[in-house]
């Protein structure tokens, strides 16, 4: 299990950055945006949320092309989002709290560069500000055959201790061959 | 030596294939049957795998006259390679045709997922790639 941090270290050094600041007012701007051009917050999360599982459907393919984790079983899977997939993309890593009934598990994350300058303003208590990770996750999963939900339920931008996005597992469909009945 | 090159979308539909100089001749329709007889291959080599051992699919055909290495992503897309029989490191270069899809291919905004893959900056690293062993 050693090996395995180091190499998303390794990963995460060797791939190209961007300023951290000008992808936090990136991503802020797009929300502002988003807050000024759609009529509610829930369909800004909707949005936000469905903008990430474009981005998850694809980025899925380069972190498997380029890290070598074991996606297998759900535990593996939710160690490789955790400290893989967060470290090579936001160059964080999460703790992992797995469910009782191995069908969910929650990311906690302590420190987010994509909030570090935000402080939410009064009437804004539905708006999930970072949904687009949510969405990320979700089309990442799809990838690999998982239908999943995924939301924030914890969020340091409203006054929680951390935030934890919850991630549960609906179903997973494998592609088998199922011979016919009787045959 | 290579002779050819595809990928084969998840649901078996191939979406880019290459030749190299020296390949058989095919046709758009023989095409199309390969990428489909490819996936059931797969599907059928991992239902044949005797039990205990991992189901991984169809990974390789060896014959006296050419290799075939078929390398699949967790995601379902398979990336194969027809070859003389004395090549080696196949599947790495499938890996790396794999990492040179999800950049050139992928992280291209104009691309729809699963459809046909015709970008200039692909075709050109999987000429590099394949170029160097021959």
């Amino acid at each position: 299990m050693a090996r395995q941090p180091r190499q998303a270290e390794t990963v995460w050094n060797q791939s190209e950055k961007v300023n951290a600041e000008l992808f936090a007012f990136t991503y802020g701007a797009l929300v502002v945006k988003l807050i000024k051009e759609l009529e509610s917050l829930t369909k800004v999360n909707e949005t936000l949320e469905q903008m990430g599982y474009n981005i998850g459907v694809r980025l899925i393919d380069d972190f498997l092309s380029k890290n070598d984790v074991n996606c297998e079983e759900l535990k593996d899977t939710a160690d490789a989002i955790a400290k893989h997939g967060f470290k090579v993309y936001l160059g964080i890593t999460c703790d992992v709290v797995m469910g009782d009934d191995q069908k969910e598990f929650s990311l906690i994350m302590t420190d987010n560069p994509m909030t570090e300058y935000v402080e939410m303003r009064e009437g804004y208590g539905e708006l999930c500000y970072c949904n687009i990770i949510c969405g990320v996750i979700r089309g990442a999963l799809q990838m690999l055959k998982y239908e999943s939900k995924v939301s924030i339920v914890r969020d340091t931008l409203k006054n929680d201790d951390c935030t934890e996005i919850k991630v549960t597992i609906l179903s997973r469909k494998v592609d088998e061959y199922e011979p016919d009945e009787g045959a | 030596m290579h002779y050819n090159f595809f990928i084969v979308n998840k649901i078996g539909l191939l979406i880019y294939e290459r030749k190299f100089p020296g390949c058989a001749q095919l046709d758009s329709s023989d095409l199309i049957r390969f990428g489909a007889t490819l996936s059931a291959l797969h599907l059928l080599s991992a239902v044949v795998t005797p039990s205990g051992l991992k189901k991984s699919g169809l990974k390789m055909i060896s014959s006296k006259f050419f290799k075939l290495c078929c390398f699949q992503s967790p995601t379902g897309v398979k990336f194969c390679l027809v070859s003389d029989p004395n090549t080696t490191d196949m599947e790495k270069m499938c890996k790396k045709a794999y990492q040179y899809y999800s950049d050139y291919v992928l992280k291209n905004p104009f691309y729809e997922l699963d459809q046909q893959i015709r970008f200039e900056g692909f075709d050109r690293e999987i000429e590099k790639l394949f170029a160097i062993k021959q």
